[in-house]
């Protein structure tokens, strides 16, 4: 079921690629969402296999750009015309024949824009091309690659790979720890392949069902804290101490994850709960080896600080999927905003 | 006259409006749920399309025929409900009225007398 949300979600954010999204898109994107959700169980509940059902439930939208233009009331495509809407046309009286209106093409301002996108797009790839091009021919004439330039006059950063041109020539970052995916789903994290720790990273929709938890309410909590990737070895929640303080213990973690998978669980576990409990203002989370208390890895994450590497608030406000994915895209998967926070959480 | 399914849709597109408002008129629902319903009531010889769903209740809400809620489904997909207003009640009975007249002006002014070409050639009555 995972696995049909995520395509179907993939889907729905390939037929919005590309288009502004004003707040009416983005709940139009959440309609048509939930809707191919709801054809895809009725196909499978009714015998097609889960396979079939997805194609068809594709086929039922295959684009959304006659949904996109101004009042609805003048769309052109040749499945849909307004025809003689009943509530535009009111006046004609009995004698107004109800018959298909002459179909009015309206779609040139989406095709204008389309082909301005495209040769924008091919203009950056022709731009990136030439700009990696340069330097690694400078490389192979033995001349030296600039050193680091942190003001740049262009910079293009592409999947966590940076390039700034500056007035000291050209540089190109390959940022640590960067989180990639893939158009087709796969990711990627500083190159290697994800495990699944880091795959239900990037999969996990906003917890939007733990919205406003609060601390005192220890069953709903112990429930976000599984339900969070790392959920699993959870050991101990606790609030005992002072009032928005949460301590979270994990244990045999770090014998079954590469560090790297785990730093980036870490984080987002404890952005979820910072959006989902508005009371903490403090998580204090320790993971230890096996059942070892030897080797413990203690991590202390201040509500500000995060707020402020993700420079906005978490809260309520945020729990909704394209926010989420925001968060996780421009922040997250970034490299080193891992590595930055756990720096300054490290509390070894 | 061709009877095919694509000129059957084009005509019965004109009143897809008035269609919706009949289907929340029984009861509050989201989408897909519409479109099962139509597909259903109209017994299979009509199949609406989703775009055309969305264009469709897109203008019914801007004219305030119909106002939209969001479910609380609590994993998952999020549905959008639709709820038709007194507006659109209104606005239904006339759509309703409108179609019945124009459907009895067509019905008489596509009635004829002449015997179908295929009939038998004393071109007199025909069973």
């Amino acid at each position: 079921m995972g696995d049909t949300m995520n395509e179907l979600r993939m889907y729905v954010e390939h037929l919005f690629e590309g288009k502004v999204m004003t707040a009416e898109l983005i709940e139009l994107k959440e309609e048509i969402y939930g809707n191919l959700m709801a054809r895809y169980e009725d196909l499978v509940a009714s015998g097609i296999d889960a396979a079939q059902a997805l194609e068809e439930a594709k086929q039922s939208i295959s684009s959304v750009d006659e949904l996109l233009s101004g009042d609805g009331s003048q769309e052109a495509d040749s499945s849909n015309q307004s025809g003689a809407t009943s509530a535009d046309e009111d006046m004609k009286g009995p004698s107004a024949p109800v018959l298909p209106q002459p179909e009015t093409v309206t779609t040139k301002a989406s095709t204008t824009v389309k082909a301005h996108k495209k040769l924008l797009l091919v203009l950056a790839g022709v731009l990136l091309v030439v700009m990696i091009g340069i330097p690694l021919i400078g490389v192979a004439m033995g001349a030296i690659l600039f050193d680091n330039v942190t003001d740049g006059d262009i910079s293009v950063n592409h999947d966590g790979t940076s390039l700034s041109v500056g007035k000291q020539g050209v540089q190109i970052q390959d940022n640590d720890d960067a989180i990639v995916v893939s158009p087709d789903g796969t990711v990627r994290i500083d190159g290697d392949p994800a495990d699944d720790l880091l795959n239900m990273v990037v999969e996990a929709e906003p917890p939007n069902a733990y919205m406003g938890t609060s601390i005192s309410d220890s069953s709903t909590l112990s429930a976000l804290v599984s339900s969070l990737p790392l959920g699993e070895w959870s050991t101990q929640v606790d609030t005992s101490q002072e009032r928005g303080i949460l301590t979270l213990r994990y244990g045999s973690v770090l014998d079954a994850y590469d560090s790297e998978f785990i730093d980036a669980a870490l984080v987002y576990d404890a952005t979820a709960i910072f959006a989902c409990m508005p009371e903490v203002q403090q998580i204090q989370m320790s993971l230890s080896e096996s059942d070892e208390t030897a080797n413990v890895d203690r991590y202390d994450f201040s509500r500000a600080m995060l707020e402020e590497q993700y420079s906005q608030k978490l809260n309520g406000d945020v729990l909704n999927y394209d926010t989420w994915k925001a968060l996780k895209t421009e922040h997250l998967y970034q490299g080193g905003f891992v590595e930055g926070i756990l720096d300054a959480a490290d509390r070894d | 006259m061709a009877t095919s399914k694509d000129v059957t849709s084009d005509l019965i597109r004109g009143n897809i409006d008035a269609i919706i408002l009949c289907v929340l008129a029984d009861g509050d629902s989201y989408g897909y749920e519409i479109l099962k319903c139509v597909a259903h009531k109209s017994l299979g010889d009509y199949e609406m399309k989703e775009p055309s769903l969305y264009t469709s209740l897109k203008r019914l809400e801007k004219s305030s025929l119909v106002e939209s809620y969001w479910g609380d489904e609590t994993q998952g997909a999020r549905r959008k409900y639709y709820r038709v207003t007194q507006a659109g009640l209104d606005e239904l009975e006339q759509a309703t009225e409108r179609w019945r007249e124009v459907r009895d002006i067509i019905d008489r002014l596509l009635e004829t007398t002449a015997p179908a070409k295929s009939a038998a050639t004393d071109g007199g009555h025909h069973e």
